[in-house]
Parts: C-alpha cells; structure tokens; sequence
C-alpha cells in the first residue's frame, strides 16, 4: 500500500506531462489538418 | 430593383433606401433559448434576426448605417457567442447599379468559421478523467476502512486536482453558456448541464475538505467527457446538415482578376468590384459575381448553383452567374452586371439560410414544450433531493444530479430543424431549392397535384412544325410572318426570329388580344391565332384578309415529363393538368402523359379558382408552374413549386425551386419529404421516450450521474444522426435519377 504514496503522485506527474504534450500538439496546430501529411507524399518535390 | 424578398412579409414594412441585411455566422448556440437571448440582445438595438440554429448563421436586418454590423456582433459576442459577418451588409437597394458611394465603401469582411477548440477540451477533460476513475474505483472496490488514512487522503485530494482544471478547463463552455444565460435570465441547457457539474464539484470539495463524506469527482469529469464527445458530435451533425450553406458561402471568390481601363489585369478583393467592371476568370476558378460572357464560348460547371454536375456550355452573350466554376482549358472575360451581396451566388446562400432559419409551427410547439421541461428538470432536481434526504444526503445528491444530467431536451429541440435542415440540403445538392421548409412539412399530406403546361410539362421555347402555304413558297410566308414578329418577346414570335429576312414593314402594332399586323409590299399582312385539334398551336397568315398560310408550331414535350408523372401517379398522387392553351392542344399532351384529367384555356383566374375548389372538397394542392406568369396561382395552392433558372431567383415566390430545370425533381421533393415526415416522427418519439422513461428512473435512483450525462449525450446525438440518414442521396434521391432519362 505505501508503495501507492509514490505511485500516485508519480501518475499525476506522467498525466501533468500527458496534458502538456496535448497542448503543446493543439497550440502548434497539429490537429489543424489530419489529411495534409498524408496528400503530402503525392506533391511533387 | 430587385425583387430579391429580403422582407419577410410579416415583419413591419422598412425603407428600402436604409434597408440593409448581413449574414453572421454565429457559434455557441445549443438551443432555441439560445436563439432567443441573439433575437432580445438584437431588438432593443434597432436589428432583427433570423437565426437558422442547425447552420449556426442568422440573417441580421436594419435601417441605417452599415457599419451598425459591428455593434450587433458585439452585441452577440457579449452574450457569449462568436459572431463573424460572412458577407458584406447588403442594401436592399443596392441592385442599382448606380450605387451611392458610401454603400460602395462598405467594407469587405471575410468569412470566418468560428470553431470552438472541442477536441483539445475532450483531450484534457479525457486524459484526467481516466486517472480520476481509476482512483475513485478504490472507494467502489474497496472497504475505505482497510485503507491507511494518509494514502485515503491522498486518493481524495489527487482526484481534486485532477478533477479541477478538468471543470474549469474542458466544462468552461457548459460554465461560460450557464453564466451568460443567467445573466440574461433565461434558462438554457448549459444551466442544468452546469448547476450538476458544480453542485457534485462543491459537495465532493468540501468532503475533502473535511476528511469524510462522499465524493462525485469520477462524475464530474465523466460528465465533462461525455457532455463534451456528445457536443463535438452534433456539432458535426449540424454542420453536415447544413454542409450546402457553408459550401455556398465557401465558393465566394474573395479575389477577382480585375480590367485596368488600358486592359492590364489586376487582382482585387472581390468586394471591390463594381458593376461594369470586366473580370477575367482563370480556368479552374469560380466567378466572382454575375456578368455577361465576352469573346468566347465557354465551359462551366454550375453543380454549386443547380446541381447539374456535367459542365455546360455557354454561348457568347449568355448570363453567368457567380459560384459557377470555369471548367474549360482557357482564361474566360465578363462584364459584370451584378455584384457582392447582390449576385445569383449571394442571393442563394440567402435563400437556404432563410430557408434553414424557419421555424414552422410544429417547431414552435416543441421549442415550448423543451422550455417548460427546463423549469421542470429543475424543480423535479430539489423535490427528487426531498425525497431521498432521508436516506442520507449523499444518496439525496446523487438523485438530484442524475435528474439534472439525464434530461435532453435539446433532442426535443433538435428533432426537427436537423431533419429539415438535412432534407433540404441534400434537395439543394440536386438542384432543388427548398425556400420555405414548412413545405416539407405540407407535402406529403398532399393529394392533388396540378401541372401548368407551357414551362413546365414543355420547354417555353415553339417550334415551327408545318407550313400550310395556300399560295406563295414556304420561304416567303415563313419571312412575312417573321417581319410581323419582329420586335417581340413572345415564345411564338421567338419561333419565326430564325426567318426574318430583314424586310421592310410599315405600321407595325400589336393588338392585344389579337396578334400584330403591318403593311408588307403595299398589303395589310396580320397574324392570328386559330384552332386546331392535332396537338399543334395554328397561327395564319393574313393578306388584306385573305388566308396566305398556316404554320403548326409545338412545344417540346421535356424529356422527363413521362416519367415523372408516371412515378408521381404512382406515389398515390391524383394529377391535372391546368392550361391556358386551346382543348386541341392540352388533351392531345394530358392524353400522352396518361393524365384523365385536363382542363383548357385557363386564365390565371381560373387556375386559381380551380385549386380553391379542389380545397374546397376537402383536398390539399400541389401547384407546379413556371413562377412568373402564375405567381398568384402559386400563392393559392397548398404547397407551390417552379421551375426557375438560377438568375430568375429572386422573381420566384414559390415554396420549392427547380433550379436545374429538371422536371424530376418533383419526384425527389416528395420522396424526400415523406422521408423527412418519417424521420421527425421518429425523432419527436425518441426524446418524448427517452425524457418519460430516464426521469422517473433518475427519480427512483436508479441512474448514477455518469451514466446520466451518457443518456443525455446520446439522446442528441442519436436524433441528430437519425437526422443525417436523410443527407444520403442513395435510395430515395438515387432511384429517381435512374428513372429518369434526362
């Protein structure tokens, strides 16, 4: 049971890091255009 | 001017001169208390509103300065809305084009989708509410009693801080939407969404707090999470019923490719074109505004504007119409006649709004029913929390919540408007323009369907079929009626234009009534019309009162006309046809079509007498005409169609419009309005069921309130997506285009 007073707040930092990572992708606009990557192989060079 | 009716007629006449009209896109708004919070903001400021809840735009009219636009999106976003103008404010009287400078200097403003950042606000609210749940499960699946007290405390507080930005963060819509209500006094959805959220929010902070009690914060961000997927999904819902009006106001061209007097091209925002100016259209690109074709022939796909998905071709000289894309392999120059608010384009984006903005009456009645069963939700909230206390005040709270989360009423509202909106949508993309929805509603309660001829069952244009010539050569007769012709805008005269030889004709007139008549080679030459009963319309020829020659002429049956009625006789649908041609012509065509019932030389008066006495007996009327010359008669029947090209729009006060002159739409409306029939129904029974079924459980405790927010969610989303079956053109849409040749 003790090993949860670790644990716990060890999970509320990867979900702190999860939720930042979310912005992070949303602020630089990653979710703007899900089909773009995926045409991009057809552009030429 | 402009017959564009931009006036509702039961709103109070205004000066045409002041008048001015924009279309706003506007986010935020859920339910028809949202619609009614834009509608009070706008009054007392001098604008009304029509506001189309399933497109999320509203038509804004006043008086007055244009630049007034800026207070009334200020006035929306006040309430907590975005609100951005799509097109620039538009004059009533704007069509001349003469326009005044200062309407000219209105300012262009760009069309912008207002999104809301949803899917990062179900991210977050996800992402903690996972962790939430997997903590709160220990209170679940374990005796609290075998937990040390230090690490009891530390489950209780990290669910706190988790649960917290997951309120304030991802619940700050439903927050911000319950705030702006109550601050304008009027209960929304947001309000019961919101009072449940921060209820379960302060009892389980408090119980923290103290060390014991129960805690909701699983449900908290359960609710957020699910109230939020919910929300993304019927916004998708809506924005794809509605998918038409956007792609209207999408194919603006916000620049155009302008003539410099020296014949330079230049680019410039479409809003500073002016009428007269000549644009050049680069292949692949839509037109910018109305103009005539210069030069060359063209090829253009109109599929926006009538659904015809084939490029067509135009001739030098022809209209075109802004939205129209040049699907040729060459730049294409016009001069432009109409211009911004005032284009084909403009003026249809207008009509679907308009037309999605409706509220017919059984909507009304909904609408009521949703408001009252808000004031109810909450009452039965405090008297479910009565009740229960005496088992305790946690068991008390959580019936309190459950009731607040489980009711939808916004499937009540929503019911209708996405179905209509999504009917009308998919009838658009064909090229049948559904002006007023509550046609759809009338429609398949129809009985009797009544069909003008000339326009409708045929082309408008004659034909010259047979020359009987008594005396002189075909040629010659054929040249003598046509210089009697000259000059006018009959289909009749039309049909002889092609043999004029220029030849001269002294005293020309036209007798109304009676035909024209002049002076040809010293001889008093008229043309009269005459009987026949061959199918044919006669028209002789007359020399100083003797017969020269007769000319048979016919209308060109269209080449969907057959098919139609057949499959509209088929449908259950007793149909007449109404004409104001002679028996010889109109029983010949009733006869071909397999009508039984024909009725000839009709005037308008007639026609209109007719369907009042068909009403009479007790029968609804469908009337079909070509829109103009039987506008009255349009008026008077149950439900009123015609068949109008993209440019002649704003003439038309028909119900529902045939842009695409195809005569096949008629079977797609009825279908697709007795398809729209079934699917209100289905939606009104759902949310009437799902609200009789989930608040007497929500009563008796048998719903927790994550399991709440999750019924809630669905019920909306369910109606809207039972809404969107009828956005899919196989089946109903398909089959008739396969019946029909054209």
């Amino acid at each position: 049971m003790s090993s949860l007073l670790v644990l716990i707040p060890l999970g509320l930092l990867f979900v702190g890091i999860a939720v930042g990572f979310l912005v992070y992708a949303s602020n630089s606009k990653q979710f703007k255009d899900l089909d773009k990557a995926a045409r991009s192989i057809l552009d030429d060079d | 001017m402009n017959d564009l009716p931009l006036v509702d007629p039961e709103h109070p006449p205004i000066d045409r001169e002041q008048a001015r009209s924009a279309l706003v896109r506007v986010s935020g708004m859920h339910c028809i208390n949202c619609v009614r919070k834009v509608e009070k903001a706008l009054t007392p400021l001098g604008a009304q509103a029509e506001i189309n809840l399933v497109g999320g735009t509203a038509e804004l009219r006043w008086t007055g300065n244009p630049a007034l636009l800026d207070d009334y999106l200020q006035a929306i976003q006040n309430l907590g809305f975005k609100a951005a103008a799509l097109d620039a404010p538009l004059s009533l009287a704007s069509t001349n084009p003469d326009r005044q400078p200062d309407a000219d200097a209105e300012a262009p403003r760009v069309a912008h989708a207002v999104a809301e950042a949803t899917p990062l606000r179900i991210g977050v609210a996800g992402l903690l509410g996972m962790q939430v749940m997997m903590l709160a499960s220990t209170q679940y699946f374990v005796d609290a009693q075998q937990i040390e007290p230090l690490l009891r405390e530390l489950i209780r507080q990290a669910q706190w801080w988790l649960a917290t930005p997951a309120l304030i963060y991802a619940g700050a819509p439903f927050l911000h939407g319950a705030w702006t209500a109550l601050r304008q006094r009027s209960l929304t959805m947001d309000v019961t969404v919101a009072a449940a959220m921060v209820l379960a929010y302060g009892v389980s902070a408090v119980a923290t707090l103290r060390g014991h009690g129960h805690v909701y914060f699983d449900s908290v961000t359960m609710f957020v999470f699910l109230l939020l997927i919910a929300r993304y999904f019927e916004n998708r819902g809506r924005a794809a019923a509605s998918r038409h009006l956007q792609e209207l106001a999408a194919a603006q061209q916000q620049w155009a490719q302008r003539e410099t007097e020296a014949g330079v091209p230049e680019q410039v925002a479409s809003a500073e074109l002016r009428s007269g100016d000549v644009v050049v259209v680069a292949p692949g690109l839509a037109i910018p505004a109305d103009g005539v074709l210069l030069d060359a022939d063209a090829e253009l796909d109109e599929s926006l504007l009538t659904g015809e998905s084939r490029p067509l071709r135009r001739p030098v000289g022809e209209q075109l119409c802004a939205g129209a894309i040049n699907a040729g392999h060459a730049p294409l120059r016009l001069r432009l006649n109409r211009v911004g608010g005032d284009s084909t384009l403009s003026q249809l984006t207008r009509l679907v709004h308009r037309a999605q903005a409706q509220r017919p009456h059984v909507l009304h009645l909904a609408d009521r029913i949703a408001g009252h069963i808000l004031a109810l939700v909450i009452a039965l909230a405090a008297f479910g929390f009565w009740l229960w206390l005496p088992q305790g005040f946690d068991r008390a709270l959580g019936v309190s919540l459950s009731v607040l989360a489980v009711t939808c009423p916004c499937a009540l509202s929503l019911a209708t408007p996405a179905a209509l909106a999504a009917a009308s949508s998919a009838l658009a993309r064909r090229g049948v323009l559904v002006a007023n929805v509550d046609a759809l509603l009338r429609l398949p309660k129809v009985d009797q369907l009544c069909l003008d001829k000339t326009g409708t069952l045929t082309e408008s244009e004659f034909r010259i079929v047979r020359v009987d010539s008594l005396e002189l050569p075909a040629p010659q007769v054929l040249a003598r009626a046509a210089a009697l012709e000259r000059g006018l805008h009959h289909p009749l005269a039309a049909a002889f234009r092609e043999h004029d030889d220029g030849r001269p004709v002294e005293a020309l007139q036209a007798i109304p009534g009676r035909g024209p008549q002049g002076i040809i080679d010293g001889a008093l030459h008229s043309l009269r019309g005459i009987d026949g009963d061959d199918g044919l319309s006669w028209v002789e020829l007359r020399a100083n009162g003797k017969c020269l020659a007769r000319f048979g002429l016919q209308q060109t049956l269209r080449a969907d006309a057959s098919s139609t009625v057949l499959a509209l006789q088929r449908e259950g649908l007793q149909i007449e046809l109404l004409s104001g041609d002679a028996p010889g012509v109109v029983e010949p065509l009733a006869a071909q079509l397999g009508l039984t019932r024909s009725a000839a030389r009709q005037s308008p008066q007639d026609k209109l007498d007719r369907i009042h006495a068909l009403q009479a007996s007790g029968q609804r009327v469908w009337m079909v005409g070509d829109g103009l010359n039987d506008a009255p008669v349009l008026a008077g029947a149950d439900v009123s169609t015609s068949l109008a090209s993209a440019a002649a729009l704003s003439q038309s006060r028909a119900d529902v419009l045939l842009i695409n002159d195809r005569l096949s739409g008629l079977t797609d409306i009825y279908r697709q309005a007795r398809r729209t029939r079934a699917v209100i129904r289905e939606n009104l029974l759902w949310a009437a069921l799902y609200n009789l079924i989930a608040i007497p459980l929500a009563l008796a405790g048998r719903v927790d309130p994550w399991i709440a927010a999750l019924g809630m969610g669905a019920s909306s989303l369910i109606v809207v997506v039972n809404a969107l079956r009828l956005t899919r053109l196989r089946g109903t849409l398909a089959a008739s285009h396969t019946e029909s040749p054209a």
